[in-house]
This record gives C-alpha cells, sequence and structure tokens, in this order.
C-alpha cells in the first residue's frame, strides 16, 4: 500500500482544516453605541413606488408620507398641519406644511400634492379596491400650501384612507415618468425619515437617516433590511447578533411556536401589538350543506376556540367572538357569545335532521354523509394545525371534516369561485377594517363575497355596506354597522376564531420598539440602541 | 437540437396556458390589488392576454430569438435581467460545488479503491453516505448551529462577507459528493484487472505509474458524469439558497412558481432546458475528445 492508516488520516484531516483557513468571520461588533439596526424579513423590499403595490409596505411607510397619519387616537396631521371639512362633508381643504422638503431638496408644495393625487387617479381601475379612489371627483391647488380634495358623496374613511400606507403617499414628482407614476418610477425620493441609499435584489437594502427631515430625526443613522427567507435561518441569525430585530403578523416572520419558546428563553425582548386583525373560518352559504342555516350554527358551537387559542397559538391571542374585536371603530356591538358546547351542537344537527350513522361514524341525511371540505394555505403550518384541530372538533360531533391544504394562488382563485364549504380567512387589520374590509364584501373576487352568496339578505348587505361608506351622520352610521354586524353574526357567516397580532422580537438593547396602527408598518424612526 | 428546443418552447409556454390561474388576475394578485372586474380587464390587455394563444406564443418565441423574455409580471423588469443579475451567485455556489466534487469525490473514490474493505474505506463511505442521505436543509441548519453558531466561524447566512459562501457549498457539496465518489471507486476497482494494468506491471512500472494510470482512465466517466450535473447543480439549488439567504436563480425560479410569475417561470424553464441540452452536447463531444478509440465517429 502506498499510505499506512495513520499517514491517509492525517492527510485527510489536513485537507478538511484546509477548507476553513482564513474563514474566521469577522469579530462581532459591540452593542453599546450601535446606530445601524439590521431588521430581517423574509422578502425583498421590492418595487417602492408608492402609488403601486408591488413593494412592501414597512419599506414604502420608511421613504414616503402621507397628509394625515392613522394613530390609535385616531387621525392626525402629518404633511398636512390642519384640514377643514365641507358642511356637506364632499370637500376636503388641507394646509400643508411648509418647512418640508424632499429628500433631494425639492419643495413639497400644493402642486406636489395635486400631482402625486392626480397619478394615484389617473390609474383609477388598479385602486378600485380602494372606495375613495373611486369617490374622488376633484383635486385643486388653492395656493402654494392649500390643497382641495373635492367628493362625489360624503364618503367618511376619507382621511382613514388617506393616511393609509398606500397609495396616497407622496414622491418627488422628478421620479415621475412621462409625468405618470403608473408604469413605475425612475427613483424613490419621498420626504420622510428614511433614504433609501442602496439595494441589492433579493439580499438587503440599505435605509440611511434623512438629514434634512422635517420632524423629529430617528436616532439611528441606518437600518440594513436583510432577506432572509428561511424562518429556521432568520432565528439562528438572531442568536448568533447577526439582526437585532424580527417584526411581523400572522406567521410570516415568525412563527408562533419559535416565538413563545423565545419569549420563556427570556434572553430577547418580546413584544405583542394590540389584536390588529381577525382569524376567522369562513361558512359558505352559498354551498348545500353550509347553506343550511342550523348546520352552520351548529358548526359555531362545535369549534372549540380557546383550546385553539391555548394549543396552538399559545395564549398569543385572544379567542374571538365576533368577527371584528370590538376595539374597532364600530364594531363595540352587543352580540350574542356562542361557546363551545358540543351537546348543543348535536341537538342541532338533529334538529336539521342530520343523524348519526354509527355505523360510519359520521351523521348522514337521505343517503348522504355530512361531509365538508374546508381549504387552508399549505404554506402557513399554524393554518394546518388550526385545520387538523378543528377537523377533530368536528369529528366529534359527526361531522366529517376533509382538510385540503393549497398552494397559496391556489387557494386565492378559490375564494374567487366560491367552490369550498369551509376555508380559513383573515381580515385586513387595522386600519383597513372594518370600512375596507366591509366594501371588500361586494367585491365578486373575494371569498366573503361568495360565501355570502346563499344569504337571504344579501343585495340588502351590499346596498347597506354601500349606504355607509357615504352616510355623512356618525350616529347613523354606528346604527348601521350594528345593523349589519348583527345580521352576518346572526347568519353565521363566520366562526371567528381569534384576534391576531403582530409581533416582534428583538435584542434587549434596542429600545423603542412599538407599533403602528397598521399591521403593515414597522416604526423605525422611534427605534434606538442603548 | 433545433426541434428539440423549439419543442421546449412550445411546451414551457403552453404548460403556463393550462394554469387554472388567469394570468391577469395573478399578475393583479402579486401586486396585492383587489382583483376588481376592470382591474382584471384592463390587466388583460396590457399583458396583451386578449389575443388567442398561438399568436401570443409565436410573439413570445419572435422575442426569445432576439433574447427578450418579456416582462416579470411582479418587478415589472425584464426576465433576461432578473436571471442575469441571480445567475452569478447561484454560478458561485455551483462552481466551488462543483471544484469541492471534483477534487474530493475523484480523491475519496481513489483512497476507498486502494483500501477497498479495509477500516478506511468503510470510513469514509459510511461518512459520505450518512452525509448524503441527511436531507440538505437539515444539514444546512446542523452546520450554521455549529459551525456559524458555535464555533462562530463563518456568518449564518448572506454573502455580505465572503466567507459566506462555504456553508453553502459545503452542504450542497455533501449531498452530491456521495455519488460521485462512489462513481470513482467502481471505476477504480474496474480498472485493477483491465490488460493494460497486467501489461504495466509485465513491463516492470512502479506501482505509483500504475496507479496514475488507473486513476486517468477512472477519470473520464467521472468527468463527464460531472459535467452532466452542472447543470443539475445550477437549476437545483432552490433549498440551500433558501436556507442561507442567497439571491441566486433557484429562489428566482421558485418565488415565480409561487406566484405564478408566467414569464418567469417560462424564461427560466427555457434557459435551464437550453443549458441541459448544451452541457450533454458538451458531454458527448468531451467523451470523444478524452477517449481516443472514439475520435474516428467524431
Amino acid at each position: 500500500m502506498l499510505f499506512g492508516k495513520k499517514e491517509c488520516l492525517l492527510v485527510c484531516s489536513a485537507l478538511v482544516l484546509a477548507l476553513f483557513t482564513g474563514c474566521q468571520s469577522k469579530p462581532k461588533e459591540t452593542k453599546a453605541g450601535k446606530t445601524e439596526l439590521v431588521y430581517a424579513s423574509t422578502k425583498d423590499i421590492r418595487n417602492i413606488n408608492p402609488h403601486l403595490y408591488g413593494g412592501e409596505m414597512s419599506a414604502q411607510n420608511m421613504v414616503f408620507e402621507s397628509l394625515v397619519i392613522n394613530t390609535p387616537e385616531g387621525v392626525k396631521p402629518w404633511l398636512a398641519e390642519r384640514w377643514e371639512i365641507s358642511n356637506d362633508g364632499k370637500s376636503y381643504t388641507f394646509y400643508l406644511r411648509k418647512d418640508v422638503k424632499f429628500s433631494d431638496g425639492s419643495p413639497f408644495d400644493a402642486t406636489v400634492v395635486k400631482k402625486n393625487i392626480d397619478a394615484v387617479i389617473d390609474n383609477r381601475a388598479r385602486h378600485a379596491w380602494l372606495e375613495l379612489v373611486n369617490q374622488i371627483e376633484g383635486s385643486e391647488v388653492l395656493d402654494s400650501f392649500t390643497y382641495k380634495l373635492t367628493l362625489k358623496n360624503p364618503y367618511y374613511p376619507t382621511l382613514s384612507e388617506l393616511a393609509m400606507t398606500r397609495p396616497f403617499r407622496f414622491i418627488a414628482p422628478s421620479c415621475f415618468i412621462e409625468g405618470a407614476t403608473k408604469n413605475g418610477v425612475s427613483c424613490y425620493v419621498g420626504t420622510g425619515a428614511w433614504i433609501l441609499s442602496e439595494h441589492e435584489k433579493n439580499a438587503r437594502a440599505l435605509f440611511k437617516r434623512n438629514s434634512s427631515y422635517w420632524g423629529e430625526k430617528p436616532k439611528l443613522e441606518q437600518v440594513k433590511w436583510r432577506v432572509m427567507p428561511d424562518h429556521q435561518s432568520v432565528l439562528l441569525a438572531l442568536q448568533k447578533g447577526e439582526i437585532d430585530l424580527i417584526f411581523g403578523a400572522d406567521g410570516d416572520m415568525i412563527d408562533l411556536n419559535a416565538f413563545s419558546v423565545l419569549q420563556k428563553e427570556g434572553k430577547y425582548t418580546t413584544l405583542l401589538s394590540q389584536p390588529t386583525a381577525s382569524r376567522a373560518i369562513l361558512l359558505n352559504t352559498k354551498q348545500p350543506i353550509t347553506g343550511e342555516a342550523k348546520v352552520r350554527e351548529a358548526l359555531q358551537h362545535a369549534i372549540n376556540k380557546e383550546m385553539i387559542v391555548s394549543g396552538i397559538l399559545n395564549h398569543s391571542e385572544n379567542s374571538a367572538n365576533t368577527l371584528f374585536a370590538p376595539t374597532m371603530p364600530y364594531c363595540d356591538v352587543p352580540l350574542s357569545r356562542k361557546l363551545y358546547d358540543v351537546q348543543k351542537a348535536k341537538a342541532l344537527l338533529d334538529e336539521a335532521g342530520w343523524m348519526m350513522d354509527e355505523k360510519l361514524g359520521y351523521r348522514s341525511k337521505e343517503g348522504k354523509i355530512l361531509s365538508l371540505r374546508l381549504y387552508f394555505n399549505a404554506n402557513n403550518a399554524q393554518e394546518k394545525a388550526i385545520s387538523e384541530y378543528i377537523q377533530s372538533n368536528l369529528k366529534e360531533v359527526g361531522v366529517e371534516l376533509k382538510i385540503i391544504g393549497e398552494e397559496k394562488q391556489t387557494f386565492l382563485d378559490r375564494q374567487k369561485s366560491g367552490d369550498f364549504d369551509l376555508q380559513y380567512a383573515l381580515s385586513w387589520g387595522t386600519p383597513y377594517d372594518p370600512q375596507s374590509f366591509v366594501s371588500s364584501w361586494r367585491m365578486a373576487a373575494h371569498g366573503d363575497h361568495q360565501a355570502q352568496l346563499g344569504l337571504e339578505k344579501k343585495a340588502w348587505l351590499d346596498a347597506q355596506i354601500q349606504a355607509i361608506l357615504i352616510e355623512p351622520s356618525h350616529e347613523k352610521r354606528t346604527k348601521m354597522y350594528a345593523e349589519i354586524l348583527s345580521y352576518i353574526h346572526d347568519a353565521n357567516v363566520y366562526v371567528p376564531l381569534s384576534y391576531a397580532r403582530t409581533k416582534a422580537v428583538f435584542t434587549p438593547k434596542l429600545k423603542g420598539v412599538s407599533f403602528n396602527p397598521s399591521q403593515y408598518e414597522i416604526p423605525f424612526e422611534k427605534m434606538f440602541f442603548e | 437540437m433545433l426541434p428539440l428546443l423549439l419543442g421546449i418552447s412550445v411546451v414551457s409556454f403552453t404548460l403556463s396556458a393550462l394554469s387554472p390561474s388567469d394570468p391577469a388576475e395573478v399578475a393583479l394578485r402579486v401586486n396585492d390589488i383587489t382583483p376588481t372586474t376592470e382591474a382584471i380587464a384592463q390587466m388583460r390587455e396590457e399583458l396583451g392576454l386578449n389575443a388567442s394563444l398561438h399568436v401570443r406564443y409565436f410573439s413570445w418565441l419572435l422575442g426569445v430569438l432576439k433574447g427578450d423574455f418579456g416582462v416579470s409580471y411582479i418587478t415589472k423588469t425584464p426576465v433576461v435581467h432578473e436571471i442575469a443579475n441571480a445567475l452569478p451567485t447561484t454560478l458561485l455556489l455551483a462552481g466551488i460545488t462543483l471544484g469541492l466534487v471534483l477534487v474530493w469525490g475523484a480523491f475519496l473514490g481513489v483512497v476507498c479503491a486502494l483500501y477497498r474493505n479495509r477500516f478506511l474505506d468503510r470510513a469514509i463511505r459510511s461518512v459520505i453516505f450518512f452525509t448524503g442521505a441527511i436531507p440538505s436543509f437539515w444539514l444546512a441548519l446542523l452546520f450554521i448551529a455549529f459551525f456559524s453558531l458555535t464555533l462562530d466561524l463563518f456568518p449564518t447566512a448572506g454573502l455580505e462577507e465572503r466567507s459566506g459562501i462555504i456553508l453553502p457549498s459545503l452542504t450542497l457539496f455533501l449531498s452530491y459528493v456521495a455519488t460521485y465518489m462512489r462513481l470513482m471507486r467502481s471505476n477504480m476497482l474496474q480498472n485493477e484487472h483491465a490488460p493494460y494494468i497486467f501489461y504495466a506491471r509485465a513491463r516492470g512500472l512502479s506501482e505509483i505509474r500504475i496507479i496514475k494510470h488507473r486513476i486517468i482512465n477512472a477519470l473520464h466517466p467521472f468527468v463527464i458524469a460531472l459535467g452532466m450535473s452542472i447543470p443539475k447543480l445550477i437549476a437545483g439549488t432552490v433549498v440551500i439558497e433558501t436556507i442561507f439567504a442567497l439571491p441566486g436563480v433557484g429562489r428566482l425560479c421558485v418565488s415565480a412558481i409561487f406566484s405564478r410569475d408566467y414569464p418567469m417561470i417560462q424564461g427560466y424553464v427555457f434557459l435551464m432546458a437550453l443549458l441541459f441540452l448544451l452541457f450533454n452536447l458538451l458531454a458527448d463531444v468531451s467523451v470523444k475528445l478524452i477517449d481516443p478509440r472514439l475520435r474516428g465517429e467524431l
């Protein structure tokens, strides 16, 4: 033989070691006095044109600002220092701040506001989901710093929708392409606290502090947005100290198990926002079995949502009795509680004529088994676990539930077609709930619309929603909301499960972490290192 | 080759046309726009979806011939730019992995053959079999936990530091090396009793020179097999790219599939098919160049 055993082992070890020569990673930077925050996201920021929908909303929110902002206390002035609403509720006059400049030094004035609003209106079909876009009739510059918006009707959510992350945000007109933004923009110049200084597609983005920002300047010098598509890698990077913050809602950034483990470990700070959106199961009133009111009512009592909250969601969310949390505007409506009650569910199914077939182990009527299909997004582990638990709940009352996980786009296609008995649903969250979410019930492409089609008063429901949106009187609106929410609640179209919350996990030295009303925004400007 | 390419173009184009999702609606949804009837109509017009399938195919094919694979629904940038942006990362990963497989696969194969059925052979084969059998995503996470967290040798993910490429390459290398190491080993063993070895021994050549001859002969099928796996390496690195947050073509393609970005999928399928064809052809040519007995057929 050429070499002995020892020599071979030596050569092999030397070759393995050679692989790692010179690979020592950089020494860890101390966090004391740190001014760069590294945030990990599973998604790239993509195209952050504020008038389109291709980019990450939290990145758009860093660079571009709106006339007014949504706060927990209601709508507050921002780029507009005040506003006036005409008596008929159709005209809004905004008085703009005079000290605002875009990050390239160009002025922000009423002409710029008009150009931006016009650019949004120029692409009306794209924004038709947002009722305000359909309601705008005129846009006028009164003087350099006074702008007037005229509406067709006294549309009440106007200020709240103007404050949304998109599309009513302001980009420097020098970035427009041929006077418009609908086909893209040539740069991302905004008035916000941050400037996008570097972007390496699907890898990272760097936001630098806007040194000429009109408002309170962020304490951090820069935010590095690292794209890390795998949740496990994000957690490992956090443990190694390579990233400082994970922030997100509905398992898109961090799943609840990992969140709960980190919370127990105590090495990192964990925060939960107030309830932002509603998790529910949609019951399709247009399908033969779920079309029966008694069956829907039975399902309400058959699902043990308390166990879902404790066993699957690890108490990080509160169980829901109504579709919208009572803390949402117009949603504090006294509605009956539908508690988990197996006996009641069984009795209701008996009343509906679905009798237990002991041989099959399921209920049947006229030779047909009580079998339902629940669809969920297969990429979401949480939805899968919840669906499996519901399956076991329903088996207990003699209902066969087939749970089908589908790839996201197929799941969305199914919403549109209405080909489902039960479907996993999540509302849009604040500030879209309830008005924008309820408004979408009128559109055929939504699962909610499809599921409501079997309702006796669906036409009334749609008309009522339309009427609410343009009802100027707050009292009347409150009454009308109560009517539609009671109707939907009593008709058992939704089985509310819990109120979702935004989650944040971060290194203990990072301070000032908080939540905006919108779950899609991250207030980086308030964060700093101790 | 041309009819094959044409066939691939038809398949890659019509596959997406057979999908049940309406591309216009998908193009709206992927940008988080609620697909209202007007918005869908506007998008259909914009994407040219109102034309018949064959008209759309020929216009796409004409574009492909000019190097234009269309524009991504999501990013609104040309597909070619998107792929060209992502390709260097994947090529770097595939290149390093290929180099490691070439050197280590051959080396370990030779060592195993020389120590056939002895402790070293069995030990190497067991380790390689074990690492090859572990799913690459699991191996990747174990590597990050050990090399990155415990030993602090490498960053956990990304390419901001140059050493960030090592763990992904190592993971990929370990899932590939077993096949090539065993191929090299069996080639070496096959050559052990070949007539030319008897002849060499009869001529009184030293054992080292005989082993050199065996290695050279065993390398032919090894290199060809490795060459054929280059496109597979380029196309199949998605798991590694995802875990290590590398912005390569694998991730580009999978995210395109999930969001039904048809122009991107079509472009990717077509380019990958082209790569497979090209490397197949190169392998054929290199077989004939390496082996003098086949040159007459060239």
